[in-house]
């Protein structure tokens, strides 16, 4: 692939996409070095330990109500926030080119302000509580939104082989923006499987409980060893509760993502 | 556009300027003698942010250029004073709907010799940081 000019990430936390409030973001996945030298040996050897994750940005800030900084200064200390960051764009039909990185973590530090005469800028550090996954998009949302009903999303061979013992098989959702109206049942969705993209006969995997509001949600891996090896295919299958008061007009924002490793 | 929001808010300083009068926007009539210019003077590139789309700069950071001449070089300096102290330092200030974040002048104002009538000349060019001018202006 070529150079690319980096212009395009997108940056979702919880329920907000703040990507045009970032002018840099760093995605930091490294594991700690562990020195295994012995007498006899000439070299050094190392030997890769626990792996760490963190996400670093900064941006123009943004002091509006729902805008960067109300939100993340919020945030600063609370666990389990997700965070799904895109380094060079979302892909704006579901395939199975990861093309995000997804991760549960808790806000460090959020740092406002800086020298005269600079467009007010901010610094934001946030660590990872858990594993950092290559995020698959399964739906976006973000521009073209949910109808009331079910959404289906585009089906996606995750795996030609299956799953390997050890993987386990993650997801994320996060609702960017929703109708009121649909505050009250919520916007429910699953992440299902199948053997063909036909999506004839189909296993749920992963299912999200509703949302009655903006926010995101890390949905706890499962593993394979409760997994069908024989069910490559994935999509998401996003609901908005039909009912007299969730009519054609009342939509939601967001993105599905699915990962496994 | 900027040259109109500019010659505006000059307009309405009180410092006896009043647009199209004795204050212009990048042309110099032949009367009166007294009077100020402003025009645009390139500066630099837009600010941008991550993930967005043509058109949409989270600022621009145009340099404009104010000269005034006068029979007298104390006059055309003093007119010139007058105007740097309306506009250099102005913060978040919203003229004709378009935000201006920030107008800082370069330097201080400077001789720029005298004109083909023998009128003296004063010019300062000033950094401006603006929020974009919607689709029907500039």
């Amino acid at each position: 692939m070529p150079p690319i000019v980096f212009t395009c990430a997108h940056v979702l936390i919880d329920g907000y996409d703040f990507s045009q409030q970032f002018t840099d973001l760093e995605v930091n996945r490294a594991s700690e070095d562990l020195d295994v030298s012995g007498m006899g040996s000439n070299t050094r050897k190392h030997k890769g330990g626990v792996h760490d994750v963190s996400i670093t940005g900064k941006g123009h800030l943004s002091l509006e109500s729902s805008q960067m900084d109300p939100v993340i200064f919020g945030k600063v200390g609370t666990d389990a926030q997700l965070v799904t960051a895109f380094v060079n764009g979302i892909p704006w039909v579901a395939c199975s080119t990861t093309g995000g990185y997804g991760v549960s973590v808790v806000s460090l530090k959020h740092t406002p302000g800086g020298s005269y005469g600079t467009l007010l800028p901010f610094d934001l550090d946030i660590k990872a509580q858990g594993d950092l996954v290559h995020a698959v998009v399964l739906d976006n949302a973000l521009s073209t939104q949910w109808q009331p009903g079910a959404n289906n999303g585009t089906a996606v061979p995750l795996s030609t082989s299956g799953m390997s013992t050890g993987e386990k098989l993650y997801g994320g959702f996060h609702i960017t923006a929703m109708s009121t109206a649909l505050a009250g049942a919520g916007v429910t969705a699953v992440i299902a499987a199948a053997s063909s993209s036909g999506f004839a006969t189909s296993n749920t995997r992963i299912t999200f409980s509703a949302k009655t509001c903006k926010s995101g949600t890390w949905a706890t891996p499962i593993a394979s060893s409760a997994l069908s090896t024989d069910q490559p295919f994935v999509r998401a299958v996003i609901t908005l509760a039909t009912s007299t008061a969730v009519s054609t007009g009342n939509v939601a924002s967001g993105l599905v993502w699915v990962g496994h490793q | 556009m900027i040259l109109d929001d500019l010659c505006d808010k000059l307009s309405s300083g009180s410092i006896g300027l009043t647009s199209g009068t004795n204050l212009f926007a990048d042309e110099w009539p032949d009367a009166p003698d007294t009077a100020a210019v402003v025009a645009e003077a390139g500066g630099y590139a837009p600010v941008h942010a991550m993930s967005a789309s043509p058109g949409q700069a989270v600022a621009e950071r145009p340099r404009v250029q104010v000269l005034t001449r006068a029979p007298k070089y104390r006059s055309a300096r003093q007119l010139m004073h007058n105007i740097v102290q309306t506009l250099d330092g102005l913060n978040n200030t919203t003229i004709n709907g378009t935000r201006y974040l920030q107008i800082v002048a370069v330097s201080s104002p400077t001789t720029m010799g005298v004109d083909a009538s023998g009128l003296k000349r004063c010019v300062c060019n000033l950094d401006v940081i603006k929020a974009l001018h919607t689709s029907t202006s500039t």
